[in-house]
């Protein structure tokens, strides 16, 4: 019947594949199962009749996958918005499309090429990266499986071609090619053995079983007739469970995980199985669990965006300033441009609606700007991070021969993040330890056997010797040496025997893998012979029975191999095997062995039926078989932790307990795994009523199955009676050479590194690793938070643990806080459950500065959850960057959360490093990973950013510089191609060769191994503490772009002013100053960055000199290109520019006069400050290292951050406990909740009373760091503040400065009435506070500060001192200035007087109105002069005089506006406001940079604030004034607007300066405490002195105070309202 | 320099591990100094000496320059005369731009220039503009070179706004308001009585005239608008013969600017007295413009530029200083190369 059915679906099949879809179902659903029919149980599978699911109402997906992100027709869109979802990107898309436009002050072509090729070459990279996953599936789509044809036939077809439903065979050694249901396997009982190393890692064996009733399908044959119904959940990610039933022969079976096999995981030591397609393609289970792993960012780049923003700020901004200029220039000045024909033009330049034309303006020069965005960077550091990345995958030296796999770098985000890590959190089993399983010891009936020491014991042992000779070199030596040492552990109070030391051989026989057993005491036989040989039968007995692996016969040795669940269980298999008990062959319900009982007999063949099976698991923690031996005799044998068989021990059980437990002890601490075995004998009677409920709750369906059978199961286990223990070791992973682990950590805690250990191990095994890892030592005073399990209330408990914990905390706070030794070192330990309490809220901040205190932190029994959450703590709670490794499942969490996270692709399998970022084969690589990979590319990213910024900023700006030349126009003064090419062409290999292959010092000095065995570790500090890329840096950059872009700007535009730049008198036009200036930028750039590399091999000469080659080639070209193509350009070089001496003259003065900035700079670093790589880089120049051993020897272990964990750190423990000088005892503090408190505090008052008089005697020392701690200081803040204050200034100034002159309206000044007056007043009213109360202060108590020495500081008051000197300083200077100028403007106008009377016709004036001849005009301005002279004696006794004329800035929003017309009537002429105007600007200019300065050096957050709207403030009015005196002065627009801009940029300037100032000397030095103090001083002095002299005794003594009274009180209530509110301040500051 | 790196990463001895099957080395990544970063580099550092001989060479080249290009530019022999502002009849003075746009009078002025130094020839002409901005925008951009070098590309005129068309639509040649604005002031030099012949050949770029300019591209429609500019060209010469249009296209990059108009063939002596009739036509009233002519020698520098010498000798002097200054640094306070003292940790062995 079945096969009638078939027959016709097929024949349908062949008809109407197409229209198949609209048949209806043949088979209606019968009856279901109850269970399975709510949401989430509704997959039907029909077995066999895969076509079913070929249509609609069961129409599962195909078998096919894919994990591609894009297809060929998604790929354009879905690429492009990847592309554009980048801020950068976008702007420029913008850009390209309005260059369209008649707006684009670019051909469209300059904008889009650049675009398209950094966005073409993103989305290559894409695509290649598609194709790559797409050729993957491809290769597992198409592999080929034996599928059911129909008619007992099998056939191969490829995977994805399977259909839910589908029958096929697996052959052995086969993957599974979707998750199936097993029906049969070539075992006749239908298990079978699968490896699930894909899926959770796990390298063990799984054995799966089959129904009974499906047993009978065991060939082809059977299933020509087969079907069945499937009914079972919907596909989920779960892979441990399953719920479904099947329905068969009209009976309904339920099935379990068991049955079901998964993809991706491997049918092992089966011929074959045949089994159903239940999940295909995506539904199965492992695509359901492949998610991404968070895409992560590295820090570098999270401020590079920051960066992109500030860029973007300045581009408004210079575009703001731009369009206004536009905007002034198009109305005042375009009408009276007839060659521009201003009548006939379009909205861009209409003269009517300036507005407008402004607004447009504003678009085209946020474009013409956007060169100070690098629209190549993206891109540019993809390419270089790709090919970092390239490096770490390529390192032999990071590969591991043994696993065969090199270091993976997952993704290229986070290469520079590998520089600047400063915790690593690491799980101990398989990253410390490689997983690897060796019986070692055992307890049998109170007697410990086994005498090798276990790998813990003689690491901790040698590096005890070691610390006892108190040399590292030691420390290779032979195992043995460090053996013979005695007594360690003093914290543990565990001695290791003497006896048991020497045992081992120096002769190895051939290790066994698995045992490493030792004790002739058992072997060969020899155990028959010991007192209780009965039990030790028993023992062997179990460790042959117990377990659910299966042996494999290896045909070349003719022994057995053994497939375990566990390495544990292979290791006892081994064991039992070598004690004569060989598990030779498994059947369904039979295990058997053959005994051995002595050498010389023959192996008996034993059979012993397995009657059940009680399996292991996480919760149960134990394992049970119980078998009936040959006698008849049922047993039942049990395996587990040792604390849950102590307590199913039967009263006559516990003869060994005690002994067996200070074994199990025993074990632990060195570092061994343990399990305790235990028997009990069983009745028929007792057994059968066991078995019939237990075969009952078997058979439960339901999902409480599980809890049925774990309760019967645990009626079984009870009185037990202990024979004994095992204790298997787990390696520690190691290398080439042994020891590779301590040592890697040594280098890591010498590198200034933190490392956290969290592990699920005990706390025993844990604390012992930690011993061998070097992360504990003797002497290191241990603090252990543990909270006792107290059988009150839940809710009660909570509260009562927690206050506990905190309690603890708190104490152990103390403790450290009250430590008088410097070199003491903690460690905590915490467990599992504490820490449940400890990752709460409220209690959580401090667990974590507490453990930050410690050196070393160790967590047990940590759950994964935990292990994230614990990162997830560091991470946010220290703001420093995380690393987390590991390799098994459990640390998945833990690596997703870290900054980093590494999986170790090491034995545990996979699933760790599908979630990393680094992927690395053994733990020790990580140092190279580290200090290696992750310092260069932290620094080279870091300097090629920086390089990027200076670079657009030297080009872009002088792109904005030539604007004020050209009426704001939007003319570049660059060929279009030029700027097309600077950023994707000539610049962008040089820099990419910097990324990638720059570097500071060797890979041998940041670590290396062998022979001089260089290392700097510490050098890799520079990156935690972010010293290539921070602020001071970034802005330092930044200002040396702004310098080189003035620079170039300056020099070329003077150079080529309007004289002949030829022998054959030619004069350069547009074209060829463009070409020059560009010709200086490259050489300039290029040249920069060749000063910045340290290291040039043959493809940084390429690229940075091939650049300025491929630039002259370019020219060359272009000029040869058809003038339509290249306009004026044409030629430029071979006929105009080539044979000029000045082009080259040009270049090279530009080009020097570039990089003499930076070249003082770094030669005066390297002189005076030099950084630690400088130093190492030239010892290495000089071979330094080779000709003086001694001092690179001690060099390189002084260079070793100060580390208190770490091989060394004993070493340097040890060395201090020899000399003496400290008496430290050795303590341990084991803080228990069930201690009492004054248990904990009397041993601390011990300490207290120890350390008092040291304490007292570091009080001095003590107070100079708490004051300056106390201190309202905080750099980083100021800092921000600062550079707000630029901007808030500058926005100030340059809003000050626009209103008078884009207004030019007289009207408009009137506005200064009083309020103008007032807020002036209040303003002075507040600097002079600040000068008085808040600097001079500052400088008084720096200056007086307890840290300096008392001689020449505390004996003279040095802050008054040096404010009088700066306020005179400033009157001189400003005198000076004034004096130089107003000569120069004398002499300026006897020029013009003499011009004029030399001229024969009469001059014309410039007004018309006005009809002055020049002779006229020049008299009054030399009257002007000589009248200026004696009130500038005056002056130098009356400030209010001098000052009138010294700063007329008080003329312009003074009277200067107020009468502005009767001055104009008095002198009648503007060459006056000239002058005034000119001598205003110096004046205010110089004075601006001073004040700048001294905001700049200012450090505290509490001073700048106030100061930041005062200036912003007073700037504001400055501006406002300097404008209004401009405007007067009618100078020519372009000079108006240099003369604006030069006055707001000055301010800021000033302040960028103090700053790089302030920040180029550290904090904490009495140097910096003197520095800080005589330049607040200084800035005091200025601040009295303007505020007294500029501002207050200039308004308040001037004509114009006297005018009206109502502006009289006004002001003076404004000016003592601003001194008082600023010395209220005070109060908190 | 790379002497490790090779040995250690060289023929391991994986292999001998019976246990490792063949296939493992497969994914072994090849060695090669290129990926192992160890490709052979030069590694210069800064030391004192370095920084001074920098400097120092800095200096020594920089100064003779800075000596060469000053001489050659005290060498150069300048004569310039501003004269828009005394080419206007006392009466116009009120009303310049009046004066300039009537046609109706006569623009003839006559200068006296005297000759401070001999100059010998050539001796160049240039008339200097002032607060012109030939590099505004609107004004580069309005032009079209296609037009001005094949003459069947007469019609391409689309960047040349406004200046396209004449009014019935015919293209202008050469169109867009550079050309229509070109200069036409006009000098003549008399020495005594003799007159000093200008030469026009020559002053503008061969390759302008050769490829830029259609020598079979004459001017059509050109300044017959309503609105007059500049010059008007002779419609019979070819454009690449028009040298001053060659010279007045190529665009000043700065507002104020000095073209050549011509040179004189002809040694003049110190305290010469010349001559120039001018008229006085281009309109630099509207927007108070300059005018000046100025008569310049050159030397291998071009002409008079102070400024490339005095910046040479600036930054050759400010390097010796520098020099200096790193040599006294270095003698009173020497920092011994690679002296230890100043890595990080030994300086402030606390603040780790």
């Amino acid at each position: 019947m079945a096969r009638r059915v078939r027959k016709r679906d097929r024949l349908r099949w062949s008809l109407l594949y197409s229209f198949a879809c609209a048949r209806p179902a043949v088979l209606a659903d019968d009856e279901q199962s109850p269970s399975l029919q709510g949401p989430g149980y509704s997959r039907i599978v029909h077995c066999n009749q895969s076509q079913l699911h070929r249509k609609t109402p069961l129409n599962y997906s195909s078998n096919y996958i894919s994990t591609t992100r894009y297809n060929a027709i998604t790929f354009l869109p879905k690429a492009l918005f990847e592309q554009f979802r980048r801020v950068a990107n976008i702007y420029f898309l913008l850009a390209a499309i309005i260059s369209i436009t008649p707006v684009s002050p670019f051909s469209p072509m300059s904008m889009i090429a650049p675009l398209a090729f950094v966005v073409g070459l993103s989305m290559a990279k894409e695509a290649l990266e598609d194709w790559r996953r797409f050729y993957q599936d491809m290769k597992v789509n198409s592999r080929k499986v034996s599928i059911h044809k129909g008619q007992g036939e099998f056939g191969y077809t490829p995977w994805q071609k399977i259909r839910v439903g589908d029958v096929v065979k697996v052959e052995k050694d086969r993957f599974f090619p979707a998750d199936l249901l097993l029906l049969s396997s070539s075992y006749e009982d239908g298990i079978c053995y699968v490896e699930t190393m894909n899926l959770d890692g796990e390298t063990n064996l799984k054995v799966k079983r089959s129904l009974e009733v499906t047993l009978a399908l065991e060939d082809d044959e059977a299933f020509r007739d087969f079907t069945a119904t499937l009914r079972c959940e919907d596909p989920n990610p779960n892979l441990y469970t399953f719920v479904g039933n099947l329905e068969y022969e009209r009976q309904v079976y339920a099935l379990d995980p068991n049955q079901v096999l998964l993809r991706d995981s491997k049918l092992r030591n089966t011929g074959y199985i045949y089994g159903v397609v239940i999940f295909t393609g995506h539904d199965s289970k492992v695509m359901q669990n492949a998610t991404e792993s968070p895409s992560k960012r590295s820090r570098i780049e999270k401020k590079m965006d920051k960066i992109i923003y500030i860029l973007f700020t300045v581009l408004v901004l210079i575009s703001l300033i731009s369009s206004i200029g536009f905007a002034v220039m198009t109305k005042y000045d375009m009408p009276n441009w007839w060659f521009l024909e201003p009548n006939n033009t379009t909205s861009l330049y209409d003269p009517s609606k300036p507005a407008l034309s402004g607004v447009f303006h504003m678009v085209t020069a946020l474009i013409l700007y956007g060169y100070l965005i690098p629209i190549s960077l993206y891109v540019s550091i993809e390419v270089v991070k790709v090919l970092q990345a390239t490096f770490i995958n390529q390192d032999v030296l990071m590969y591991d021969e043994e696993i065969g796999k090199p270091a993976r770098a997952r993704t290229s985000n986070l290469n520079e993040e590998l520089g600047q890590v400063d915790t690593i959190l690491s799980d101990k089993t398989g990253t410390l330890t490689c997983n690897q399983m060796d019986f070692l010891k055992c307890s049998i009936a109170g007697v410990s056997y086994g005498v090798r020491a276990s790998e813990v014991e003689i690491a901790a042992a040698k590096q005890l010797a070691s610390e006892a000779s108190g040399s590292p070199e030691h420390h290779d030596d032979t195992e043995e040496l460090g053996e013979h040492n005695v007594g360690f552990y003093g914290t543990s109070g565990i001695e290791l025997a003497n006896g048991i030391t020497c045992m081992v051989e120096k002769s190895h026989k051939p290790a066994i893998k698995g045992f490493s057993f030792e004790d002739d005491r058992l072997m060969h036989g020899n155990w028959a012979n010991e007192p209780a040989a009965s039990t030790i039968l028993m023992f062997f007995r179990i460790l042959a029975l117990c377990h659910t692996a299966i042996p494999e016969h290896n045909e070349e040795t003719g022994g057995f191999t053994y497939e375990a669940e566990s390495p544990d269980e292979g290791a006892f298999l081994v064991a039992a095997r070598e004690f004569g008990f060989e598990f030779c062959k498994r059947t369904q319900s039979s295990v058997f062995i053959r005994e051995k009982y002595s050498p010389s007999e023959d192996p008996v063949e034993r059979e012993f039926k397995i009657l059940n099976l009680l399996e292991f698991n996480s919760k149960r923690k134990r394992m049970s078989v119980i078998v009936r031996d040959e006698g008849g005799q049922i047993i039942l044998l049990c395996k587990g932790a040792d604390s849950i068989i102590f307590d199913r021990l039967s009263k006559n059980g516990r003869l060994y307990e005690n002994d067996t437990s200070k074994h199990l002890n025993e074990y632990g601490e060195a570092g061994l795994r343990t399990l305790a075995l235990a028997y009990r004998m069983l009745d028929e009677s007792e057994y059968s009523a066991w078995n019939t409920e237990f075969l009952k709750a078997k058979t439960t369906i339901g999902p409480d199955r599980e809890a049925q059978v774990e309760r019967v199961s645990e009626m079984m286990e009870r009185d037990l009676i202990l024979v004994g223990a095992t204790a298997v070791e787990d390696k520690l992973q190691r290398g080439i050479t042994p020891a590779q682990v301590p040592q890697c950590i040594d280098k890591l805690a010498q590198a200034g590194l933190k490392i956290w250990v969290l592990t699920g191990d005990k706390i025993e095994t844990a604390i012992n690793i930690g011993f061998a890892c070097s992360l504990l030592r003797q002497g290191m005073k241990q603090i252990f938070l543990s909270i006792t399990n107290n059988d009150l209330l839940t809710h009660d408990a909570n509260k009562a643990a927690k206050e506990n914990l905190s309690m603890q905390i708190t104490n152990a706070f103390q403790m450290i806080k009250l430590e008088k030794d410097p070199d003491a070192a903690f460690a905590l330990i915490i467990d599992g459950k504490t820490l449940t309490y400890a990752l709460e809220d409220d209690l959580k901040n401090q667990f974590l500065s507490l453990a930050v205190d410690c050196a070393s932190v160790i967590c047990c029994r940590v759950s994964p959850k935990q292990k994230a959450m614990v990162t997830r703590l560091v991470k946010e709670g220290t703001g420093k960057v995380t690393l987390g490794i590991g390799d098994g499942a459990n640390d998945v969490g833990m690596i997703q959360e870290a900054d980093i996270g590494v999986g170790i692709s090491g034995v545990e399998g996979m699933q760790a490093v599908m979630a990393s970022d680094f992927s690395i084969s053994q733990f020790r690589f990580l140092e190279r990973l580290l200090v290696v990979h992750g310092h260069w590319c932290y620094k080279r990213i870091a300097l090629m950013i920086c390089y990027f910024f200076y670079k657009n900023i030297a080009f872009g700006l002088t792109i904005f510089y030539f604007e004020a030349y050209t009426g704001f126009s939007g003319q570049s003064v660059y060929d279009d191609w030029y700027m097309l090419l600077f950023n994707v062409v000539l610049t962008s290999l040089p820099v990419i060769s910097l990324g990638v292959f720059e570097q500071d010092v060797s890979s041998e000095v940041c670590l290396q191994t062998d022979s001089p065995s260089v290392r700097f570790p510490a050098l890799y500090q520079q990156g935690p503490r972010d010293l290539f890329f921070g602020w001071y840096r970034i802005i330092g950059w930044m200002c040396n772009g702004l310098s080189a872009s003035i620079i170039i700007f300056l020099l070329n535009i003077t150079i080529f002013y309007h004289g002949a730049f030829r022998a054959g008198g030619q004069t350069a036009d547009l074209a060829a100053v463009g070409a020059t200036m560009f010709t200086c930028i490259i050489w300039a750039v290029n040249v920069q960055i060749a000063l910045i590399m340290s290291h040039f091999t043959w493809i940084q000469h390429l690229f940075v000199w091939g650049s300025v080659v491929a630039w002259y080639l370019f020219l060359v070209a272009y000029g040869l290109s058809s003038p339509t193509i290249s306009g004026n350009a044409h030629q430029i070089l071979s006929e105009a520019l080539g044979p000029a001496p000045v082009y080259w003259s040009a270049t090279l003065l530009v080009t020097a006069v570039c990089n003499i900035p930076y070249l003082v700079h770094i030669s005066f670093q390297r002189t005076f400050n030099p950084l630690d790589n400088h130093v190492i880089q030239e010892i290495k120049y000089y071979k330094k290292d080779v000709e003086d051993q001694h001092m690179w020897t001690r060099e390189k272990s002084k260079a070793r951050q100060k580390t208190k964990i770490g091989f060394t750190a004993r070493v340097d423990a040890k060395i201090r406990q020899l000399r003496g000088k400290l008496h430290r005892k050795v303590s341990s503090l084991s803080i228990h909740t069930d201690l009492e408190p004054w248990f904990f505090r009397n041993r601390f008052r011990g300490h207290l009373h120890a350390f008092s008089e040291t304490v007292s005697a570091s009080m001095s020392t003590a107070r100079c760091a708490g004051e300056a701690a106390d201190e309202c200081r905080d750099d980083a803040a100021a800092l921000t503040l600062k550079l707000v204050a630029i901007v808030a200034i500058l926005v100030a100034g340059v809003a000050g400065v626009a209103i008078p002159l884009v207004g030019r309206k007289r009207r408009l000044l009137r506005t200064d009435g009083g309020v103008f007056i007032c807020a002036k007043a209040f303003a002075a009213g507040v600097i002079l506070a600040t000068g008085f109360v808040h600097m001079l202060h500052d400088a008084q108590s720096a200056l007086t500060s307890p840290c300096l020495p008392s001689s020449p500081w505390r004996r003279f008051p040095f802050p008054g001192f040096v404010a009088m000197a700066a306020a005179l300083g400033t009157l001189v200077l400003d005198f000076a200035a004034t004096q130089f100028y107003e000569r120069k403007h004398r002499e300026e106008a006897a020029g013009v007087k003499a011009a004029a009377a030399a001229a024969v016709a009469p001059a014309s004036a410039d007004e018309e109105e006005s009809g002055i001849t020049v002779i006229l005009s020049v008299a009054p301005d030399s009257d002007v002069g000589s009248e200026k002279d004696p009130m500038h004696i005056v002056g130098m006794h009356a400030h209010a005089a001098a000052h009138r004329h010294s700063h007329p800035r008080e003329h312009g929003h003074g009277h200067g506006h107020g009468h502005a017309h009767a001055h104009a009537y008095e002198e009648g002429d503007h060459v006056r406001h000239v002058v005034v105007s000119q001598i205003l600007e110096l004046g205010i200019v110089s004075h601006s940079v001073i004040i700048g300065l001294s905001l700049g050096v200012s450090r505290s957050p509490c001073t700048i604030r106030p100061l930041v709207a005062a200036l912003s403030f007073h700037q504001f009015f400055e501006g406002f004034a300097l404008g209004g005196c401009i405007s007067q002065a009618q100078f020519s627009h372009l000079a108006a607007s240099l003369m604006a801009c030069f006055f707001a940029i000055t301010t800021p300037a000033g302040i960028a300066a103090g700053a790089g100032v302030a920040s180029s000397f550290n904090t904490n030095s009495p140097r910096a405490l003197v520095v800080e103090g005589l330049l607040d001083s200084v800035s005091a002095g200025i601040l009295i002195y303007m505020a007294l002299v500029d501002l207050i005794a200039a308004d308040f003594l001037g004509r114009r105070m006297s005018s009206s009274v109502k502006v009289q009180v006004a002001s003076y209530a404004a000016l003592f309202v601003g001194a008082g509110s600023m010395s209220m301040l005070a109060i908190w500051a | 320099m790379n002497s490790s790196g090779g040995s250690a990463a060289g023929p391991s001895s994986g292999s001998g591990d019976g246990s490792a099957p063949p296939r493992r080395n497969s994914k072994r990544p090849k060695y090669s100094k290129f990926t192992q970063q160890e490709l052979p580099a030069c590694k210069p550092i800064l030391t004192p000496k370095w920084v001074i001989s920098v400097f120092t060479l800095v200096g020594v080249i920089f100064v003779p320059i800075g000596i060469a290009a000053l001489m050659a530019s005290n060498n150069v022999v300048e004569i310039v005369d501003r004269y828009d502002t005394e080419c206007i009849p006392a009466s116009m003075t009120g009303d310049k731009v009046a004066y300039i746009q009537n046609d109706t009078i006569n623009k003839i002025c006559t200068r006296n220039l005297t000759v401070p130094k001999d100059m010998d020839q050539p001796i160049y002409v240039y008339y200097q503009l002032d607060n012109f901005y030939q590099n505004h925008r609107r004004y580069v951009k309005s032009r079209s070179d296609a037009q001005l070098r094949d003459a069947d590309q007469a019609n391409k005129t689309s960047g040349c706004d406004p200046e396209k068309t004449t009014k019935d639509g015919s293209p202008i040649v050469p169109c867009g308001l550079i050309a229509w604005s070109l200069f036409n002031d006009t000098y003549n030099f008399t020495l005594g009585n003799k007159n000093l012949s200008v030469n026009k050949n020559g002053i503008s770029w061969a390759s302008d005239r050769d490829h830029k300019f259609g020598k079979d591209v004459y001017p059509k429609n050109f300044q017959n608008g309503v609105l007059r500019g500049g010059a008007s060209l002779d419609p019979n010469k070819p454009l690449n013969e028009q040298e001053d249009l060659i010279v007045w296209m190529r665009t000043a990059a700065l507002p104020t600017f000095r073209k050549l108009y011509g040179k004189i063939h002809q040694d003049l002596k110190a305290n010469d007295i010349i001559m120039v009739t001018l008229e006085n036509n281009y309109n630099t009233y509207s927007f108070n413009g300059k005018k000046k002519l100025v008569l310049s020698t050159s030397s291998w520098l071009g002409g008079k530029n102070d400024f490339l010498g005095i910046a040479y000798l600036t930054i050759g002097g400010l390097c010796f200083f520098l020099a200096t200054a790193f040599t006294v640094v270095y003698l009173v306070k020497p920092r011994k190369l690679g002296d230890t003292s100043y890595l990080s940790w030994n300086r402030n062995p606390s603040g780790h």
